[in-house]
């Protein structure tokens, strides 16, 4: 502290009466503004020395304890006639504050509550269980599907082989092994049962046969193409009926019927052509009409057919 | 004194969330029934999706109030807390608002005279040049403004946050 001041006096405003003098340190002053009037005021703090000089600090400054009242309802300047009705509204600078509505839990809560029940909804709401049925349902059809290769493959044979190869590979009709037509089951159904261009219908396959088939053509993967067909018994006497059966049923069967009743081809038990093995040979060599030609099958096998067919 | 407070703010980005959530899950619904997933939008997919930027849009509003004003409005004088820091940001904001109101112009006389542009690149420039107007205004009131507050009743307040 500086040891050359005698004392210092503190005025407000315009006052000649000090409003405290301070003598020792520590020079502290309150001043209570509520007890002097909003607006604006002057301190001034009078330092005395000792030998009498003097230093005087004046500073001004402002007290605002009341919120200005704010007029709504009646603006400066405005034309105003009979009775004028308006809101002197005022603030207050102790008005407590209140807290914060939004607390971590509330929020924490309420995003796991809402998020929670959409996701809820979408697991377990009823298009779930549609989407769910609709699934099992392609899985159910493509098990069984699977599991019945080995019956498709005894059908191919017997209603498909003659016309597209005895490995799907192809022939009159379309190859049918890696056909992308078996990744369309609904095509593939619709063709099989109505037939189209040469194709006749097979309207006696069930559903289920049809799985079997998809299933069985489905395994082979285009790999039935590159593969020989079983060569039938080679010089097969007139009297080889097995063997005639054999490739009746493997190339003959599908037009003509597992019988020799007839299908979309003629039927052929009991055929006068039967009698004629050069017109029959001929015909099948290089085939006739819808027929396709079947120049692989030799002579010696179209004998063994023809007395197979003549157990009919 | 009227609240400012962030409970309607954080609700609307909650339900905004919460629309696009399911937005997301319809379409991964919509995904497993077809076996693949659309192309486009479904119908109700574009619904929920302009519902939840509404809500966003209202979300964010009431969040920029937040930061800007407090919590609560208390009467008297409020000085700005100008700082530098503010003002370079502020200034780099306008450089780079000036750079792509350049690159607009570009586009504009590009697509009349040359080719067409694409949509959505012009698009994004617009929408990228009002957000930086946007953040260079709210910056600008959060520091450079001081501003006194009177009063104002509680129920005359013209935004419910």
């Amino acid at each position: 502290m500086n040891q050359n001041i005698e004392r210092i006096e503190v005025f407000l405003d315009e006052s000649k009466e000090p409003l405290q003098v301070l003598t020792s340190p520590p020079f502290k002053v309150k001043l209570d503004t509520q007890a002097i009037p909003d607006g604006p005021h002057t301190l001034r703090v009078v330092t005395v020395f000792k030998g009498g000089k003097t230093e005087e600090n004046v500073i001004d400054f402002e007290v605002d304890n009341l919120p200005s009242p704010y007029v709504e309802g009646l603006d400066e300047g405005q034309q105003v006639r009979g009775v004028v009705e308006f809101e002197v509204l005022t603030g207050d600078y102790n008005a407590p504050k209140s807290k914060d509505r939004l607390t971590t839990t509330l929020a924490v809560l309420s995003s796991v509550v809402i998020l929670g029940l959409i996701w809820a909804y979408f697991a377990f709401g009823p298009t779930s269980k549609a989407i769910v049925e609709a699934n099992a349902a392609v899985a159910e059809e493509s098990s069984a599907g699977a599991g019945d290769a080995a019956h498709g493959e005894k059908l191919f044979a017997e209603q498909c082989a003659s016309c597209h190869g005895a490995k799907a590979e192809g022939g009159f009709g379309p190859a049918l092994a890696g056909s992308a037509l078996l990744d369309n089951p609904e095509q593939f159904d619709k063709i099989t049962l109505e037939g189209r261009g040469n194709m006749p219908p097979f309207g006696n396959l069930s559903a289920q046969d049809l799985a079997d088939i998809r299933a069985y053509l489905s395994g082979l993967a285009g790999g039935g193409a590159s593969e020989a067909a079983p060569a039938p018994a080679a010089g097969g006497s007139e009297g080889d009926v097995a063997t005639g059966e054999s490739i009746y049923t493997q190339q003959c069967a599908g037009c003509h019927g597992p019988n020799g009743e007839g299908g979309f081809g003629p039927a052929l038990a009991g055929n006068p052509l039967l009698d004629n093995p050069n017109e029959f040979n001929k015909i099948t060599h290089e085939g006739r009409a819808s027929m396709p030609p079947y120049p692989q099958i030799t002579d010696e096998e179209l004998a063994a057919v023809r007395a197979y067919l003549k157990t009919k | 004194m009227y609240k400012n407070d962030s409970v309607l703010p954080f609700f609307g980005l909650l339900l905004a969330v919460a629309l696009w959530y399911m937005a997301y899950l319809d379409g991964q619904h919509l995904a497993a029934l077809a076996g693949h997933t659309p192309e486009d939008l479904s119908v109700g997919q574009i619904g929920l999706i302009t519902f939840g930027a509404v809500f966003f849009i209202y979300g964010v509003m009431g969040y920029v109030s937040y930061w800007l004003e407090g919590e609560e409005l208390r009467p008297g004088r409020h000085e700005s807390p100008a700082s530098i820091g503010a003002g370079v940001v502020i200034a780099i904001l306008t450089i780079i608002l000036v750079a792509l109101s350049g690159v607009l112009v570009q586009t504009i006389i590009y697509w009349s005279a040359e080719a067409p542009v694409s949509y959505g690149f012009a698009g994004r420039l617009a929408g990228y040049i009002l957000l930086d107007m946007a953040a260079i205004l709210v910056i600008y009131k959060k520091y450079f403004v001081a501003e006194v507050v009177i009063t104002e009743d509680d129920h005359h307040a013209e935004v419910p946050w």
